[in-house]
């Protein structure tokens, strides 16, 4: 009985541990508000981890470099991102996070916002912030919309090769 | 006089098309694409391809809006292997780079539908150097991909496994950014119509 308590124990102690909080979509004004750093970054390669050390928690865990702070603090250049949302090195992101230790922390897949290559900072630069976060958003959805019809067709494809298994 | 001059203007500007210009098939069905490609492989892409397009020499801006991918060969499904007399690097698990108006994402696996490139100078096949240029020849795996899945059957039934497992990332995908489209439909204010939008002709970037 004793040891049926100390491993039920250990075990909530571990899932404790591992766990982290995740809020649902509170929409963007009120993301705005919460972030309290929110930034234009360009990802760098994951982190690499000391050895024999074990990453619990989100997918991505990343290097990125600050191209532009919509709100927070300036002085910041290098950091790491770590994040549920899939991160590829290259690609531009628009973080809704919290900072910590040099550390950019938006856990939940929403905080974060890819941007295409050829946006320019210049585009957002001077603006009010949420003007500046309904510029990058417009281009998501540009983006999305152009995606939506590419991946159609290259499922339309698939399911061509797919079908003629079948047949 | 004037019209030598604008006869000149005229077949420098032919000449500058046809230079910068490369040959796109349509998509001819999966059968004949099989046919026509000489190697087909599955490889993990080891760097997402640089937007300005330096190529791995390293100093050559492209104009065509084409990209050169590095990617690492993880496993070779149909190649030309015994054709030693007009090829000499038939591919082999390891690094290489392909050339194609795809933009792979460095991390994910692709099934690739390829033709050797032969090199300006020797005309002959330039090491570990592919030709992808049509989008279809991409087919995306996602990042989690075993070549065990594949392993010991032959090619139809492999292409077969591939494509389900790519017709499940890509609806995987599909839900992701339908929900994403959502929400940023939502937080889009229907007033503000002067936001800069990128051109229709701007250089698809693929996630």
């Amino acid at each position: 009985m004793k040891t049926k308590l100390t491993t039920l124990l250990s075990v909530l102690l571990v899932f404790c541990a591992a766990a982290y909080v995740v809020v649902p979509f509170p929409g963007w004004d009120r993301l705005a508000m919460e972030s309290e750093y929110i930034a234009l970054v360009r990802c760098g390669n994951p982190t690499v981890l000391p050895p024999n050390a074990y990453r619990a928690g989100p997918n991505s865990d990343s290097d990125i470099q600050i191209i532009f702070t919509l709100k927070g603090t300036n002085d910041l250049d290098v950091c790491r991102l770590i994040t549920d949302h899939d991160l590829y090195p290259g690609e531009r992101y628009l973080v809704f996070g919290n900072l910590g230790k040099n550390i950019l922390h938006a856990f939940e897949e929403y905080r974060i916002t890819q941007v295409d290559h050829l946006f320019t900072t210049n585009l957002i630069a001077g603006k009010p912030l949420n003007e500046q976060i309904q510029i990058i958003l417009e281009r998501r959805l540009f983006d999305l919309n152009r995606e939506a019809k590419l991946n159609e067709e290259e499922l339309q494809r698939l399911n061509e090769a797919l079908k003629n298994e079948h047949k | 006089m004037k019209s030598k001059t604008f006869l000149t203007i005229v077949l420098s500007l032919i000449s500058g098309v046809s230079v910068l210009a490369y040959m796109v098939i349509e998509f001819p069905g999966w059968d004949r694409l099989q046919d026509i490609s000489t190697d087909i492989f599955v490889a993990r892409c080891s760097e997402t391809p640089d937007p300005d397009n330096v190529t791995h020499y390293g100093h050559r801006v492209d104009f065509q809006g084409l990209y050169y991918a590095n990617v690492e060969i993880v496993s070779v499904l149909k190649s030309g292997t015994n054709w030693i007399a007009t090829r000499v690097c038939p591919p082999k698990p390891g690094l290489a780079w392909i050339q194609t108006a795809y933009c792979p994402q460095q991390g994910e696996y692709y099934l690739i539908f390829a033709n050797p490139e032969t090199d300006y100078y020797t005309q002959r096949q330039a090491t570990n150097y592919w030709d992808a240029t049509e989008s279809f020849r991409f087919v995306p795996l996602g990042a989690h991909f075993s070549t065990n899945s594949i392993a010991g059957h032959p090619l139809n039934v492999q292409m077969q496994t591939l494509f389900k497992a790519s017709a499940f990332h890509l609806e995987k995908q599909i839900q992701r950014e339908q929900a994403q489209k959502q929400r940023i439909e939502s937080g889009i204010q229907p007033q503000s119509t002067q936001m800069p939008q990128p051109k229709q002709n701007e250089r698809a970037s693929t996630n």
